[in-house]
């Protein structure tokens, strides 16, 4: 029981650490304490997981608080504003809450963030980079797939690793390919990047921003699948070591 | 200005139920609420011609849920959080701007909106976010009277816009997430004095509160989110209730829980309920019956009868007889999971197991339901009645314990949806594959699709017909368009950038006639060249 609990402190501690690097010009939350994060963790329940999910993950137009980004705030200040404010234009509500309670909710929703595992501590950066430029990752990675550079400071490697190694698993639909011919006969081919009824918006492998109108279409092919390959088998142990605390490094320049 | 004067003359009961053409009186452009009009200059001939004629933009950032009012020539306008606009309906241009001052913290549950005025005899009427409705003189927008219906710090909030009945205006309070007992208030439309007031909720001793166990109604719910109808023959107005609460935990409430989920059938005069049908008894899913009454007189087996179409948020298409609450018709419109079919009462056979539960449970349809509050419409030329459907649309459910606190959210639980509810979202690239919106078109003899006309996203627009058999609509995209009534076909379609999640209206202005919309955060209006 005491272990498990030390083990926690040490946890939420280096949570709180990366979040008061961000806010150091601003406010920090005063309320933070283990009591403080187990009263936000019961008002977040009653008040926050209907639209936001228990698990913090989200779940309908609301965003992923376990990613630690946050897209309109930076700062526990800003978090204590959206909060006490609501956004306009949306259905994220003010809450009528006083200023103690609103810093603990603040403080639980950092808390689903916290790093999970430690960085692959036996990986070394210097190497990883030079794997990272062999296997041409930034060749997709800097246009039609996901930015890396944060994509470690959150996510156990393991996750980072399966990403890598099963591609397909799980595609969100922001990286899914589409294939058009026109009537004309003419093609188009790239990520689709946005689609209502009669349009469909796409950056073509040329690296251009292009728009198809749907009554000019003869033929769409959607492609679900992911266009990275699977890195399974292709490292060795040690090589994944590297890559992976070069991911988890954040400097990817 | 002339028609100002004349009193009460828009109150005439049969100038409502066919209103002049030239006006959009009410929220729902007539007492039987069937979004029609009978102006005819924009046909499928011309409607390819339709140009922006004007637009405006409101001064708030919130959704932009206004069906505005035109009255002999003056158009009223609701802006949120509760601003009310009079402007020239020819030109944009605005006589007066009322902006009512709202305490600092008010408790709409999913974003500040508001959604129209009522007009009668010179005056505009109006229910605020801080629970009171107030009167404005339609000429100058200067206060009238002003009437705090209850204290809104217990999670009451008034978002819609009220119904005046002859010498009354009806308004109904919101709140059913934060544990609010829900009511229907009468007050007099001269003086704002309370005439009669409905409990949705039933209280100890009255009928219905053995549906809730123990304390369970104090905090029931039963919201009015949405503008009723009015049959001036049988003198009843008819109103959709909301969900009962904790919307997601119904072990607290044992019961049917009446009469959240509901239509209610109540005299005008006196408040006392006729009849009532419960759609959803005991929901767990958050399917408030937040639908317009849509009245039409039209045979039904050989005989004429004043019928009443709803399609619910729980996905059954309803038919019944308005003067005694007779259960018609009722048949599935979208896919639904939680229910075998209805019974020969129309009491849903419920399929155990499909509530929500601590690890979820993936119901259709999802929280939004087959339909919402977006206003259908129906076409005596046509016979058909028309909604915005969302098909195929799932949610995982999920409950957990909470208790009740003053002027806090009491939802018991929440949902997941691959689709998310209302929202600016300029970029989407879910496909259809976890659900689609429909403007759909329903034989109400049948309940059978005659046509739909499909769309990428969801959307969340009402609808108009004409009797040029011309139906419009919008949606979530941003799109603006014109359905041919009869056929589904697309005629006309403009690109507004912004969510379409109001009804569109139509009136006459100096001789011409325009259709209104609101998208994102400005009203446009169009005609012809
Ligand atoms: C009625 C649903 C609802 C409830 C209840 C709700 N939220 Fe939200 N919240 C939203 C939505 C929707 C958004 C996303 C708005 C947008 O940016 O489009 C949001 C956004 C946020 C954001 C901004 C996230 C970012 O990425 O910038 C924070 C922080 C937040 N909510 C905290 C809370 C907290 C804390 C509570 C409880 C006290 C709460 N919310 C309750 C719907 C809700
Ligand atoms: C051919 C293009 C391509 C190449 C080459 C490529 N990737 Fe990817 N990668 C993608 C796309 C597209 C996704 C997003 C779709 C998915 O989940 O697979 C992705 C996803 C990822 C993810 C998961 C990101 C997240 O947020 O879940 C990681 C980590 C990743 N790539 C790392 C790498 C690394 C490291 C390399 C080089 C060894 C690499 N990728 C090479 C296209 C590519």
């Amino acid at each position: 029981m005491i272990r498990r609990n030390r083990y926690l402190l040490i946890w939420l501690l280096g949570g709180l650490a990366a979040a008061q690097e961000e806010s150091s010009t601003r406010i920090a939350n005063p309320f933070t304490s283990d009591d403080d994060r187990a009263a936000g963790a019961k008002l977040y329940q009653s008040q926050c997981a209907s639209c936001h999910g228990l698990d913090g993950k989200g779940g309908q137009g609301t965003p992923d608080f376990t990613s630690g980004q946050f897209r309109r705030a930076s700062s526990d200040e800003g978090l204590f504003q959206i909060v006490a404010k609501g956004i306009s234009g949306t259905t994220m509500p003010a809450f009528n809450l006083d200023g103690k309670q609103i810093w603990q909710t603040v403080a639980h929703i950092r808390s689903f963030s916290f790093r999970r595992t430690a960085a692959a501590s036996s990986g070394d950066t210097g190497k990883g980079r030079e794997l990272f430029r062999l296997h041409k990752c930034a060749a997709c990675h800097e246009s039609s797939a996901p930015e890396l550079t944060r994509v470690g400071r959150n996510r156990p490697a393991a996750e980072l690793r399966r990403a890598m190694e099963e591609p397909d698993a799980e595609v969100d639909s922001a990286w899914w390919r589409v294939a058009i011919t026109l009537r004309g006969g003419q093609s188009l081919e790239g990520r689709r990047l946005n689609e209502d009824t009669y349009t469909i918006q796409l950056l073509d492998r040329q690296g251009n921003l292009r728009s198809a109108d749907k009554s000019d279409v003869a033929q769409t092919k959607l492609v679900r699948t992911s266009p990275m390959p699977s890195y399974r088998g292709k490292l060795r142990e040690q090589e994944w070591n590297d890559l992976l605390a070069y991911l988890i490094s954040g400097d990817l320049r | 200005m002339k028609a100002v004067l004349c009193l009460f003359c828009t109150l005439s009961a049969a100038a409502q139920v066919t209103p002049p053409a030239e006006n959009w009186p009410t929220y729902h452009g007539s007492f039987f609420s069937q979004h029609y009009s009978t102006l005819a200059g924009i046909t499928p001939a011309n409607v390819g011609k339709l140009t922006l004629a004007w637009t405006h933009q409101a001064n708030s950032l919130e959704k932009f849920e206004t069906t505005p009012l035109v009255i002999d020539g003056v158009m009223y306008l609701t802006e949120a959080p509760n601003t009310i606009v009079a402007l020239d309906p020819a030109s944009g241009r605005p006589y007066w701007i009322y902006e009512h001052k709202l305490p600092e913290v008010t408790y709409p549950c999913c974003g500040k909106v508001t959604r129209g005025v009522a007009y009668a005899d010179g005056l505009i009427f109006f229910a605020t976010h801080d629970a009171k409705v107030i009167a404005l003189d339609a000429r100058t927008g200067r206060l009238r009277w002003e009437n705090t219906l209850i204290d809104h710090r217990q999670g009451y909030s008034f978002t819609h816009a009220p119904l005046v009945v002859k010498d009354k205006v009806i308004v109904g309070s919101g709140g059913g997430e934060l544990g609010i007992r829900g009511f229907l208030a009468a007050l007099d439309a001269k003086t704002g004095k309370e005439v009669w007031r409905f409990q949705i909720i039933p209280g100890p001793g009255e009928p219905g509160n053995e549906t809730w166990g123990g304390d369970s109604w104090k905090h029931g719910g039963g919201s009015i989110w949405l503008t009723g109808s009015y049959d001036p023959e049988l003198n009843l107005t008819y109103w959709g209730t909301g969900n009962p609460g904790p919307d997601w935990n119904p072990a607290v409430r044992p019961g049917d829980n009446l009469y959240s989920d509901s239509v209610l059938a109540l005299d005008a005069d006196s408040g006392k309920l006729k009849w009532y049908f419960q759609f959803t008894p005991h929901d767990e899913w958050d399917w408030d019956a937040v639908q317009t009454p849509v009245l039409v007189d039209r045979e039904w087996n050989g005989r004429m009868r004043k019928l009443m179409f709803w399609a619910s948020r729980n996905g059954f298409f309803y038919v019944f007889d308005r003067a005694n609450g007779q259960f018609l018709l009722g048949k599935e419109f979208v896919k639904q999971t939680w229910a075998k079919g209805l019974d020969e009462r129309g009491r849903p056979m419920r399929i155990p197991g499909m509530g929500p539960s601590k690890q979820g449970t993936k119901t259709y349809p999802g929280v939004q339901g087959g339909t919402n509050w977006y206003a259908p419409a129906y076409s005596p030329r046509t016979g058909l009645f028309y909604l915005t459907a969302w098909d195929d649309y799932h949610g995982t459910y999920f409950a957990w314990d909470q208790q009740y606190e003053q002027g806090k959210w009491y939802a018991g639980g929440g949902v997941k949806a691959p689709v998310p509810p209302t929202r600016r979202e300029r970029i989407v690239t879910r496909d259809t594959s976890d659900g689609y919106a429909a403007v759909r078109a329903l034989d109400p003899l049948t309940g059978k699709v005659a046509w739909d006309y499909k769309m990428q996203d969801m959307s969340e627009s009402g609808l108009l017909s004409t009797a040029t058999d011309l139906l419009f609509s919008g949606n979530r995209e941003g799109h603006f368009f014109a359905l041919d009534a009869r056929s589904g076909k697309l005629l006309w379609r403009r690109y507004l950038g912004g969510q379409v999640i109001a009804s569109p209206i139509t009136y006459l202005a100096a001789g011409k006639q325009y259709v209104t919309i609101a998208a994102g955060h400005t009203l446009f209006t169009f005609a012809l060249e």
